[in-house]
Formats: C-alpha cells, structure tokens, sequence
C-alpha cells in the first residue's frame, strides 16, 4: 500500500539522515533503497529529494563531495557530519515517541 | 536530449543568480536522470520512452524548482554578500597592499642616487613613498630640510633659511657655505665677500668668515704651481708665485683678523643633527642610508681655503723678511698653533681632521726654514718638534690601520660596513660586524617580498582584464565560483605559508642559511634562496588555483582543456627541488665558480621557463575560445586567491620582517644611529684624535 505524499514530508529527513549514517550515498542511490526496503510504499516523487538533501546540508547535517563513479560519471556523495549524527538519534527518538503515541491512540 | 535540458533549465529555474550552485545542482539532477533514464531503456523502453517515465517519477517541473530554490535561498544570499564584500573590500585592500610594496621604491631610488647623482633625492619633502610614509612635515621642517625648493638655485635655497631665521648662527653658516661651495666661480669674487662680511655681522667672534674671505682672496692673490717630480711616488713641491700683491695683503690681514677671533665653527654638524632630529629616528637600511646620504650631501667647501690659508701664510712672513718687516712677519708665524686650533675645534669629520693634520705637517716643513731667516734657529727646531706632536696622533692612526688585517670584516662585515669602515683603526669582530649583516639581508627580503607582491599583483591585473574580456566581448556564460574555506586556506597555505615558513626556519639556522657571512661570500646562494621564494610562492598559488578550478569545472560539467606540459611541470619541479638542494647546503668557505655558475644557471632556466609558462598561460586566458566559461571561471578564481596571497604576505610577514630591521638596526653599535659622522664608530674615532691633537696642542701652549 503506498503512503501518502504528504505523510512522507515530515519522515523524509530522518529517513536520509539514517540511510547516510551507513555510508555515503547518492540521490538516486537513496531513492532505489528506499523503494527496495519499503518495496515501493513510499510514493516519493524523485525531485523531492533533492531539497531536502540542500536542506540538510545548509543546516550543516550533511555534506556533499563530487566523485567519479565506476562507470566514469561524475556523482555527487553525500555523508552524514558529526552534527547529522546526533541529530539523526535525536529524531529517530522524536519519532519512536511519536509512532508510539499514535499508536496507542489508533490501536489501543 | 533537448527536452532533458530544457527540464533541467526549468527545475533549476529559481538558481539563476547564482550559476555556480545552478551548475551544481543541474550537474546532480542530470546524473539522477541519466542514470533512471538507462536503467528504463534497459527494461526496454524506447529512449523517449524512458525520458517521459523519468521526468515523470521527478515530479512537477515548478513544485521541484521552488523546492530547491527555498532549500537553497540562505546559501545563495550569503554567497552574494561574500561577493558583495570581497568586490568592496578585497579590491581596495591590494591596492593599499601594492601601495606599501611600492614603498619600497624609496630603496631603488637608491640607485638614482649612485648612478646618476640625483640631488632631488634629497629633497624629502617631495618623496611619494618616503621609508616614513605617514611623516608629514611642517612648512617650517620642509625649509630646514630642503631650503626654499621653489628658488632655482641651490644656493638661493640655503640662503632662504637663513632670511627666515636672520639671528641663526647655523644657517648663517650654512648659507655662506653653500654659496662659496655651489655659486663662487672666481668671477663674482666682490659680492661673495660682501655677502660674507654682511653675514659675518651676525657673530663677530667667529673667524670662520675671515678664513673664507682670506682663502677667496688668496685665490686671485697668488699661484702655487706644481714642481715637476722626478718620483712619482715623491712628495709634490709648489713654488708660490705672486699674482696681486695687494690682494695678499688684503687676505692675510683677514687671516689675521681671524686667528684672533674667540673660536672658528662652521655648525655643519649642529645643522645636520638639526636636520636628521626633524626626520627622526630610522629603523630601517633605506631610512639610515637616506640619513647617511644626508649626511654625504654635507658640504665642506671651507676646508679648501683653511688649507690655503696655511700654505700662503709662511710665504707671506717670508716676503715681509725679505721686506725687513721683521716683527710683522713674526706676528703672523706665532700664528700657527691659534689656527691649527681653530680648525681642530672645528673638526667633526674624518677628513676635517686630516686637513688639520694637512696643516700641521705643512707647518712643520715650512715654518722652521721662516724662524731661520729670522736667526731663530731654536724656535724654528722648537715648531718643527711641537708641529710634529700635532701631526703624531693621525701618524699614529695611520700606522695603526696597516696592521689591521681585513679578514673578519671581509667575510662577515655588510656590504655597508666594507664600504664604510676600511679608514678604520680597529679590528672588528664577528658580533659587532653582525646586525647590520642581518639588517642587510631583512632588507633584501623585504625587496623580494616586494616583488613577489608585484608579481601577484600583476597576475591580478591579467586575471581581470581575461574576466571582463569573457564576459563582455566574448559574452560567454558567466561562472562565478566560490572556493570553500578549505580550498583558500590550502592554496594560501601550500602557496604562502609552507615556502615562508620553510625559509625563515632556515634562514634560523646558520648552516642552511649563511648568514653567518656578508654578500661577498654568501651572496649569490642568498640570491638563489630568494630567487627560489620568488618562483615558489607564484608557481603554488596558480598551481593549486587551477587545480581546483579544473576539479570544479569537470564536476559541474564545463568544459576544460586537457592538461598539458605534464613533463614541463615535472621538470621545473625536480629543477626547484635540486636548486633548492644547492642552495640550502652548507656553505663552502668561498663559493667555487662552478657552484655559483651552477645557482645563477638554475635560476634563470628555471625562471625563464616559469615566464614562458605564464606567458603562455596568460594567452590562453584570452585566446582559448572553446573553454571560455572554464577561463573565465579560472580568471575569476585567479583575482581572488591572488588578492588574498597578496594580504598574506603584506600583512603577515612585512611587518615580521619590518620588525626584524628595525630591531638589527637598534642593535648596531658601529654603523648606524650616527648624528654627527656617517657612521657611529666614525664619530668615535674623530672624537679620539680630536682629542689627542687638541692635547698636544694645550701641551704646546701650556709650554
């Protein structure tokens, strides 16, 4: 079942911020994870991502470096800072409470 | 692909004040697309097929522009107040930075004065970029420094001194000074000594301007003709030959007058302290050698007639003999001793007390053979001793000097100290001959530093005259790129810093740095070591900037020249590396020409090829049509690393260098800080035998 767009908006930047804190990847990467580990629930549309990354950047979360990929094109990595780290479990935390609070609420 | 690049356009559309980040970013979005596009026309779909299927699965074209344009907003609005800032300030502050590198165009002017004997040199007054370049002076120190610069003759300069402060003894002096030593040609014989008896009113007691008159007098008065000398090494004999005799008597009753008088001074001391104590105390070389210089531009033209004035008086007393004129004639030989005196109080310099040792030396050859005709064969072997004991205090300074031996200063003194301490009595060692050594080589550093700003400043000029070229009359894509903090501080770093910082712990380090010994012996491996910063620092700053401008240009997806020279650039790289290895290798007692030829070679290969490089480079910069927006990127790039090489070495190791002088110059014990002689020790030695004569002349007198 896919997930409403609007749902997606306030989970997309943990969700990035826990992918990258693996290792560094790509926009594109990011999207085919996501897709492969949710088998396609979230219904994200691919420009999207892309502020979102800017976003976290800007705030210092991420960072970016241009590297050429095994097939000789250039792909821009993103890796998570010492900033993004904490602030990765912070929100990781803010959302195990907020699931569980809804979850209480909707099947209790 | 078209329809691809007109999606990216509009999904980037909200970037466009900001290319680099549009580029950036367009680069990204264009890699995200390719890569679904293929992998689409991998499940077999046809390639617009698959284009379709990816710009649909992106999103909407506006809904994703404004997203990234508001992701974005904070970067770009602080991107352009950086720029705002660095055009408004960067700009302003090289030109102050080339403003005080061109300061060192006061120690050039140096040359002006060696090798064309420029006497505006000495014009303080009007220097532009003066070693004291915020020194203002008042109407008043300008006219006492310069004279009255608006009149045409020097002269008439001095003299305007004088007509502002008329009751000033010094630059009363100075005035007739002047024009006995730049106007008096032996034709306005009259007015010149109108012009001395007038100024003579406003100190009665001084014999200075009796001397002055008596010498212009017996200029007219008589002839001394030189004797053919069978030696060239024998001492020269004159035969005195009478021209006006009234003219003689006239002159001689002046030179009576005058041995009279309380105290001869000519205050050419007194107006130099006067004037070195308007311009300060100089910390710096050029500072000092612009008061040395000073100091040369004294003029002594009186000690030409004193010795005249010696030469003719046994002549006189011998005429008046043969006149019987007895007692006059005995008047004016008892003179002596009051004049050597005279002129002895007056000594300041090195050569005023050689001519009072002149004069003590003609005493004692011709004033016996005078108390002789007179029958005063006791006195004439009494005057002939006594003259003797004034002339023994400079004997014993000459004999002095030929045992010195020269080594220490030669190999170790400054190029300064060996032109300035030969007539030295003394030997000097290694510690005393040092900070004005070190002052020296802070000095040609700071001259290098010059040069390598020059050189950076003039690679700014280039890169802006190839930016605005591109922008306007090429009208190619406007790239501005920003380089991240990490990028500057490595390019200043590798560029400025580490070859700074490697040489001044060298330099620490007597073994590699030599400064252990003067120009003479460690001149051309200095010059080497300075040639190698030179290349160096430009070299690294336009390395890691293109560097980094190709890096960026590949990743955003502009097109860039393949790299070329790669052989070239290894060659001048083992090429400094070798040179540097010369040239920070122990020192050899003297330098083999080899090794010289060897250094001097390296250098001017090297930098030859180096200018070839640039030269070349700096054509690409306009002519390399099909990179344009990467030449105008890189040019950009180029005004901004090398504006802030420029600050580095301005700010930072200027006033490290600055620093350094001034503390060598205080240190100095024997050069500089000399307001009376051209050098301290100088002063010191004139100051020792001025005593000493004037010993023996009390000695004399109490007998």
């Amino acid at each position: 079942m896919a997930v409403n767009s609007d749902m997606m908006r306030g989970m997309a930047e943990p969700v990035i911020l826990k992918l990258l804190n693996h290792k560094k990847m790509y926009g594109y990467e990011i999207i085919k994870v996501v897709n492969e580990k949710t088998d396609n629930a979230f219904q994200w549309k691919e420009g999207t991502l892309y502020p979102c990354l800017h976003r976290l950047e800007a705030d210092g979360l991420i960072e970016s470096e241009w590297e050429i990929a095994d097939n000789g094109k250039p792909r821009k990595y993103y890796t998570l800072t010492k900033k993004g780290q904490a602030e990765m479990a912070a929100k990781v935390e803010e959302w195990s409470h907020f699931a569980q609070a809804v979850n209480t609420l909707l099947f209790a | 692909m078209d329809k691809l690049n007109q999606a990216l356009d509009l999904f980037t559309e909200g970037l466009r004040s900001d290319p680099e980040i549009r580029l950036d970013i367009r680069k990204e979005l264009q890699s995200h697309l390719e890569e679904k596009i293929a992998e689409e026309t991998a499940q077999g779909h046809s390639n617009e097929e698959s284009l379709e299927l990816a710009l649909k699965t992106f999103g909407s074209p506006v809904e994703v522009a404004d997203g990234l344009a508001a992701a974005n907003r904070r970067r770009m609005n602080f991107r352009a107040r950086m720029r705002l800032l660095a055009g408004a300030l960067l700009i302003p502050a090289v030109i102050i930075c080339a403003f005080l590198s061109l300061g060192m165009a006061s120690s050039f002017s140096l040359l002006d004065l060696v090798i064309c004997g420029d006497k505006e040199w000495l014009d303080l007054s009007k220097k532009t970029f003066s070693f004291d370049l915020f020194r203002r002076y008042t109407p008043e120190e300008k006219l006492i420094l310069n004279g009255d610069r608006t009149r045409k003759t020097n002269f008439e300069q001095q003299k305007a001194i004088w007509e502002k402060f008329p009751d000033n003894k010094i630059y009363a002096a100075n005035y007739i000074l002047s024009l006995i030593g730049w106007s008096y040609d032996g034709k306005n014989r009259d007015s010149t000594l109108s012009e001395i008896e007038r100024v003579s009113r406003c100190e009665p007691d001084n014999a200075l301007y009796n001397y002055l008159a008596a010498g212009i007098l017996l200029k007219d008065a008589c002839n001394q003709i030189e004797l053919p000398r069978a030696d060239r090494k024998a001492k020269p004999q004159y035969r005195f030959e009478l021209k006006d005799r009234a003219l003689l008597d006239k002159a001689m009753h002046e030179y009576l007058a005058g041995v009279n008088k309380k105290y001869c001074c000519s205050y050419t001391t007194d107006l130099l302290k006067q004037r070195l104590q308007i311009m300060g105390e100089a910390d710096s070389l050029t500072g000092q050698l612009e008061q040395m210089a000073i100091g040369a531009g004294v003029i002594l033209p009186h000690l030409n007639y004193f010795r005249e004035s010696a030469r003719y008086m046994p002549e006189y007393a011998g005429i008046l003999i043969k006149e019987g004129k007895k007692q006059e004639a005995l008047q004016y030989l008892n003179t002596w001793q009051q004049f050597i005196r005279h002129i002895n109080t007056d000594s300041d310099y090195l050569i005023t007390v050689l001519v009072t040792d002149a004069i003590a030396r003609i005493d004692a050859e011709k004033l016996p053979l005078q108390y002789e005709k007179l029958g005063m064969t006791e006195t004439a072997k009494t005057v002939a001793t006594e003259s003797e004991s004034i002339h023994k205090p400079v004997q014993d300074w000459r004999e002095a000097r030929k045992q010195i031996t020269e080594k220490t200063r030669l190999e170790r003194g400054s190029i300064l100290a060996n032109m300035l301490l030969p007539g030295i009595d003394r030997e000097f060692t290694g510690k005393e001959l040092a900070p004005a050594r070190y002052a020296e080589y802070v000095f040609c550093q700071k001259v290098t530093l010059s040069i390598i700003n020059m050189a950076l400043i003039l690679g700014m000029i280039i890169a802006i005259g190839s930016a605005v070229y591109w922008r306007f009359r090429r009208g190619s894509r406007l790239l501005l790129l920003a380089p991240p903090p990490m990028t500057i501080l490595k390019v200043l770093g590798f560029g400025v810093a580490v070859p700074c910082v490697v040489y001044f712990a060298l330099s620490q380090i007597e073994l590699f740095s030599g400064y252990d010994f003067g120009f003479r012996i460690n001149g051309t491996r200095f010059a080497t070591q300075m040639g190698l910063l030179l290349l160096l620092i430009p070299v690294i700053v336009l390395t890691c900037t293109g560097n980094y401008v190709s890096t960026r240009c590949r990743e955003l997806g502009v097109e860039t020249p393949t790299p070329s020279g790669k052989i070239q650039k290894i060659a001048i790289i083992i090429g400094l590396i070798l040179l540097g290895i010369v040239a920070f290798t122990p020192l050899p007692k003297y330098p083999s020409p080899l090794t010289s030829t060897i250094l001097i070679a390296g250098v001017v290969i090297i930098g030859v090829m180096f200018l070839l490089k640039i030269v070349h480079w700096s054509a690409e910069l306009f002519v390399g049509r099909k990179y344009g927006t990467y030449y105008g990127a890189a040019a950009r790039v180029l005004v901004l690393t090398l504006a802030l090489a420029v600050l580095v070495l301005t700010c930072a190791f200027r006033p490290l260098l600055d620093w350094r002088e001034a503390g060598y110059i205080r240190e100095d014990k024997i050069l500089f800080g000399s307001t009376e002689s051209f050098t301290r020790i100088e002063g010191q030695v004139v100051r020792e035998l001025k005593s000493r004569i004037d010993q023996a002349i009390t000695k004399i007198r109490e007998k």
